[in-house]
């Protein structure tokens, strides 16, 4: 759901992680944390097995009760029996820490079989599955516990037994819904499809996907074992004397804390240290494994201090939109990553501009750049925006506010996520035009009426639809109902048609082509179809890699492209005269990635006419007005030598 | 152009077709009996567990060591017990869908008497932390949302965080000590006043305060950042609106969800805070009639129990259907 | 084995209908759908979302069970072969998906991804590193790329190791479900070339399903449309795009930019 922006490839680090990976990006202080803890823990286990040290842990010695840290030869006071509190915790979280183990084991096994068993072997176990998952949680824990209490009696089983029994359900659940979506990946179908069967595929695919996950709820479940353990220490279900865990010292300190209120402290120190620490463990392991954890702090507007740059009067009235070399970058601790260069853009009244790349392109991001709104966790690194000859840095949060919508609007390639999917689309469109021109609710109706039946949704009954109820092309129009109600001066459309059928492709291009004309816009439509732009732009401006590439008119562009990548843009589409079932002639290489983009000509390792310029100096974009090119050697240059 | 008639994908063929109203009421009456057959299972499974414990109430009400085998079988025999355990069921299903719980066998007590006796005190204690819950963590939450990264957001997140680490009853303590002992604004344990109710219920509410807000917290960023937010300030929304009339609903929808898994939580920890506090509420009571083998009570109360946390699932998934349109149509 | 002039894999009277929710009557995906594919030849499917392509490809490589109709390769029936027959038919039918982001099991290299595919083939050599690279080197890989993961190739690059994945039991015919749709333009030619190039050294017979009809047009030699399940139109390639005859197969020409000329 968040305001996705194509800045290249999907991402290296990150998402496709394996556990090594995982734990390589963990904060140190965690990782020694929970270390140490362990080891405290298994030292104290050590302690209460051996027969030498055991007396450490188990010894009464009623003279030395309730003695206070550092006295009686005890470093943290010593318990209600006399025995050294500090040897009692260590045994005492060695045998939580194992009874967390436990139940860890059990609950993640027990998840992990039912879950992939409801998710991936039949509807008839789904079923089964699911209403066990449902009988399972309709049962508190706690009260499970007392129910195995009375059969076998009280004691750390009891505690693993009744915690084992109800925590797999919630990993269960977890796992289903991921298997749901797993078992759609391309992936799994090729194992079928080269005959493998459901336990294979479950063991080798499935289950290696489902590890995070498993690992994530696991620190959940050692930190609520280690929790209720302490709880039903309490209430006398835990461990029986003269066992210790963690749970039945904080008990014990918690009846004698009168006597000496030391068990209790540092009981209560150790536990609230271990869990927070897993917590905390558990969250980072959240933000690692979705990308949607770590979500960069919104930004309202242009960052950048304000330099506003003047425009010559005349031009302010035959440009409606321009970009005076405009820089974005992804700010990054490491350090600012560019997307887009030194964009520098001119656009003419009553035009429509296509914009042409491919991913990692930057048109998108162009997009948002003019529009003065970037994504989440992208910064302005450099240029100006003029809207109508005036610098938008310019402009405060208030006029900058009154400026969107009315003169300029952004149809969204993806129309369904760019409205709230809890509100009619009527609404929402007329929410727009009260908040730029307050009126009542019935005037606000009829325009908005008005405006989807423009777009061609002219039954009123779809003022009262919900975005989920119309089809991507419908959906597409009441996007468009809503950037043109408030009649803007310019439109961008970025990638509108993308993921719609052709039949209704046309529809909407031939709308938005009647709109223009009929509403006197100026319209920048970005897509990676050369054909679609063709069809709709007047002009043409070919993106690469972060950069202009190519300007003209389009008619010139694609009769005669002189960029290196625009002809092989338009040579390797097939259809276009190479004779069916012969090789089209294609473009050598990748699109490279933002951060490997080089200090010279970035088409260089793709170029089949690089000169020895190309790899010291990066081109300029260069040419008369209208008509321009980044590159030290363009075609038509290369015609003239050859002529 | 596109003609009116050019439907939606999931769209009835006309405006005032019943047919969506009669699937959503199949669709009610479906769950309804799906929970019913739940709440049988959990009947049959509290049954059959309690039944698994050796020995039974006799032992409680007749001293073992001076009575005869005889009168022990002869008060098994008046208590209805040598039964077999088929009858035993059927004669308890019959008389729960008339209504009749059966009594204690131990206090002779109607059921239904001890759930409206002590059931009303926990039901008190569990709708104060409930709201406790809900007051604190949606305000707060949100304010460490959209201050993120301040000092302000950083302190939010370690005190739930701290909370959702402490057990219980070391809380309580804490809060025993600082509001009732030192400060004597708080009485510390029993009941009888309202006042009684506030330290109970702050300790209950506690850890899943500590979960709630840091759910709300970080739901209301994920909504902050998504693309219609963007597009709203494209369209030159004012940020105000966005965030109170947009941002806000989606981002407390998952905490419909999240509060019928805390009902849950909370029915399981009043036994724990009932005992620290002397609370007379219900879960006491059926950590005794467990340990005493006294069936009736102990199923009563786990039904009970079960029935609660079933139609809090229930009311939540009818809420989130309300609140979320695309969830009616699915 | 096939007999001269009769077609390798043909199907007919195909229907799906997928379970509707709640006791709704759900969506009929395939409705009397048949075709014919003959040996070494392409044969294009092109349609909108909704069309049921996609459903057709499924049910032939039995994901996904048909609820009627016929459909044999090689006299072998398609849709419910028996064990030995099964596996016949899966070292003879193969398919290549169009996500190149869920391809391949990102937990897995290149390898074993092929490995698998390789441990099903015929022949002994099946599994032998040789045989690995060589598959690599049929989709213009280099070997290194052996121990790579997913996420360490681009998205052409991953397709590729699709193809090699579906050759590596040595079809005799490949289902390619929109399989370059997803790629950029710059890189949807060379996939597109290797495919061509494949075809003729293997003698290898496609089914080419793609929403976009240059590409069809481009690939094919027969091509099929589909609409709402039913297939409206069917015949050479020059036939269906020169001179169609259903409203919908012009309606579709109309509204591909470009198409109109050449």
């Amino acid at each position: 759901m968040s305001a996705a922006v194509d800045i290249g490839r999907p991402v290296r680090a990150g998402a496709q992680s394996g556990v090594a990976r995982i734990l390589r990006g963990t904060p140190r202080w965690m990782l020694v944390t929970v270390a140490l803890f362990v080891l405290a823990g298994i030292a104290g286990l050590f302690l209460m097995w051996s027969p030498d040290y055991s007396k450490l842990v188990f010894r009464q010695s009623l003279r030395n009760a309730y003695a206070a840290p550092l006295t009686k030869g005890t470093l943290l006071g010593a318990d209600q029996l006399g025995r050294a509190v500090e040897y009692r915790l260590l045994a005492g979280l060695g045998i939580s820490l194992l009874c967390a183990a436990a139940v860890t084991l059990i609950a993640t096994t027990l998840g992990l079989f039912m879950g992939l068993l409801g998710s991936f072997f039949g509807r008839t176990a789904d079923r089964v599955v699911t209403t066990v998952i449902d009988v399972t949680w309709a049962y508190p824990t706690i009260l499970l516990a007392v129910v195995i209490a009375g059969i076998q009696g009280p004691g750390v089983s009891t505690v693993i037994w009744a915690l084992g029994l109800t925590l797999w359900s919630a990993l269960a659940r977890i796992v289903r819904a991921q298997v749901l979506v797993l078992r759609e990946q391309d992936y799994v179908l090729a194992a079928r499809a080269l005959g493998y069967g459901r336990v294979y595929i479950s063991l080798r695919h499935l289950v290696p996907n489902l590890v995070p996950v498993c690992i994530l709820m696991a620190t959940l479940f050692v930190a609520l074992t280690i929790i209720a353990e302490a709880g039903l220490s309490f209430i006398g279900l835990g461990a029986q004397s003269p066992t210790p865990s963690l749970g039945k010292t904080l008990a014990e300190g918690f009846s004698f804390a009168s006597s000496s209120p030391w068990p209790l402290v540092f009981g209560s120190l150790t536990i609230i240290g271990l869990v927070t620490t897993l917590n905390a463990l558990g969250d980072h392991l959240r933000d690692t494994l979705d990308p949607k954890g770590t979500i960069p702090l919104p930004r309202l507007g242009i960052i950048r201090p304000p330099a506003p740059a003047l425009a010559a009067p005349d031009e302010a009235r035959t440009v409606a939109l321009a970009a005076r070399d405009v820089s974005v970058a992804i700010s990054r601790p490491s350090g600012d990553v560019p997307v887009l260069t030194s964009l520098s853009l001119a656009l003419s009244q009553n035009r429509t501009l296509g914009i042409v790349g491919e991913s990692g392109s930057g048109k998108s991001v162009a997009a948002r750049a003019l529009l003065g709104l970037l994504p989440a966790g992208l910064v302005q690194s450099g240029g100006s925006v003029l809207w109508q000859g005036r610098d938008i840095a310019a402009l405060d949060a208030e006029a900058l506010r009154r400026e969107r919508g009315r003169f300029i609007a952004l149809v969204f390639q993806d129309a369904r996520a760019s409205v709230d999917p809890l509100y009619t689309v009527g609404a929402q469109i007329a929410e727009t035009l009260q908040a730029h021109f307050p009126q009542d609710s019935a005037a606000a109706r009829q325009a908005t009426l008005g405006m989807l039946a423009r777009v061609g949704l002219a039954d009123p009954a779809y003022f009262d639809r919900y975005p989920h109820q119309l089809s991507g092309g419908q959906m597409q129009r009441a996007a468009l109902a809503a950037a043109l109600v408030l009649r803007p001066r310019v439109l961008i459309a970025d990638e509108p048609t993308t993921g719609l059928d052709a039949t209704t492709q046309k529809k909407i291009v031939s709308l938005v082509r009647e709109l223009r004309r009929e509403l006197g816009m100026t319209v920048i439509w970005i897509s990676h179809d050369l054909d679609l732009v063709s069809e709709i732009a007047d002009d043409i401006a070919v993106m690469y890699a972060g950069q202009v590439a190519e300007t003209g008119a389009v008619a010139d562009v694609l009769r005669a492209p002189s960029h290196p990548y625009t002809r092989g843009l338009i040579e390797s589409r097939p259809g276009r005269g190479a004779a069916p079932k012969t090789r089209l002639p294609a473009i050598a290489g990748n699109v490279p990635e933002p951060a490997d983009w080089p200090a010279t000509c970035r088409f260089l390792p793709r170029c089949g006419q690089a000169l020895a310029a190309c790899s010291m100096v990066q081109p300029a974009l260069d040419g008369a007005h209208g008509r321009q090119v980044r590159c030290h050697n363009p075609v038509a240059r290369q015609a003239e030598t050859v002529a | 152009m596109t003609s009116p008639k050019e439907l939606a994908p999931n769209e009835t063929s006309g405006r005032g077709d019943p047919r969506p109203a009669l699937l959503a009421a199949a669709a009610v009456v479906r769950r309804l009996a799906y929970s019913l057959l739940v709440l049988f299972i959990v009947a049959v499974i509290a049954f059959v567990g309690l039944r698994l414990a050796p020995g039974d109430v006799t032992t409680q009400l007749l001293d073992p060591a001076r009575a005869t085998p005889e009168e022990l079988d002869a008060l098994r025999r008046e208590l209805g017990l040598d039964q077999p355990v088929l009858v035993q069921f059927w004669d308890y299903v019959s008389g729960l869908l008339q209504g009749d719980l059966g009594s204690s066998l131990v206090t002779r007590e109607p059921v239904s008497q001890i759930v409206l006796e002590a059931g009303g005190y926990t039901l008190a204690l569990a709708l104060a932390a409930f709201a406790l819950i809900y007051a604190l963590a949606i305000p707060f939450g949100i304010l460490a949302a959209t201050l993120r990264g301040s000092l302000a957001d950083r302190a939010i997140n370690f005190v739930a965080a701290v909370l959702m680490a402490t057990p219980n009853f070391v809380l309580a303590i804490l809060l025993v000590n600082v509001l009732a002992l030192q400060a004597g604004w708080l009485p510390v344990a029993g009941s009888g006043t309202p006042l009684h109710l506030v330290l109970p219920a702050m300790v209950l509410a506690a850890e899943p305060l500590g979960f709630a807000t840091r759910l709300v917290r970080t739901s209301y960023l994920e909504q902050a950042g998504a693309t219609y937010a963007d597009s709203m300030r494209l369209r030159g929304l004012r940020e105000s609106a966005i965030r109170w009339r947009h941002i806000l609903r989606n981002a407390l929808l998952p905490v419909i969800s999240l509060a019928s898994v805390q009902v849950r939580t909370l029915v399981g920890y009043t036994l724990i805070v009932e005992t620290i506090f002397r609370w007379p509420g219900l879960g006491k009571r059926l950590v005794d009639s467990v340990l005493t083998r006294d069936y009736y009570l102990a199923q009563g109360l786990t039904i009970l129990l079960a029935v609660v946390v079933v139609i809090a699932t229930l009311v939540s998934a009818l809420l989130y259907r309300s609140a979320d349109p695309r969830v009616r149509d699915a | 084995m096939t007999r001269h002039g009769s077609p390798l894999l043909s199907a007919s009277g195909l229907r799906k209908r997928y379970p509707g929710a709640g006791g709704r009557a759900g969506h009929l995906a395939l409705d009397d759908v048949g075709l014919e594919l003959n040996a070494g030849e392409t044969l294009g499917i092109v349609g909108e979302s909704g069309s049921g392509k996609s459903t057709l490809a499924r049910v032939l490589m039995r994901l996904t069970p048909a609820d009627g109709g016929v459909a044999t390769y090689d006299g072998i029936d398609m849709l419910r072969p028996s064990a030995t027959e099964a596996l016949r038919l899966t070292r003879a039918v193969q398919i290549v998906f169009q996500d190149p982001n869920s391809s391949m099991n990102p937990r897995r290299t290149v390898r074993q991804a092929l490995a698998e595919a390789t441990r099903v083939a015929a022949t002994p050599a099946a599994g032998t590193e040789d045989r690995l690279v060589d598959l690599l080197d049929s989709v213009g890989l280099s070997r290194e790329k052996l121990d790579a993961y997913p996420h360490q190739l681009s998205g052409g690059q991953r397709q590729r190791v699709a193809i090699a994945r579906a050759l590596a039991v040595s079809p005799n015919v490949v289902i390619a479900d929109e399989c370059v749709s997803a790629l950029d333009v710059s890189v949807q030619s060379s996939v597109l070339n290797l495919l061509l190039d494949l075809q003729r050294e293997l003698g290898l017979a496609y089914i080419f399903i793609s929403h976009d009809l240059s590409v069809v047009r481009h690939m094919s030699d027969r091509v099929m449309v589909m609409k709402s399940g039913r297939v409206v139109e069917q015949g050479t390639s020059a036939d269906v795009l020169l001179r169609p005859r259903h409203t919908y197969t012009r309606e579709l020409l109309a509204s591909v930019p470009g198409l109109g000329d050449g």
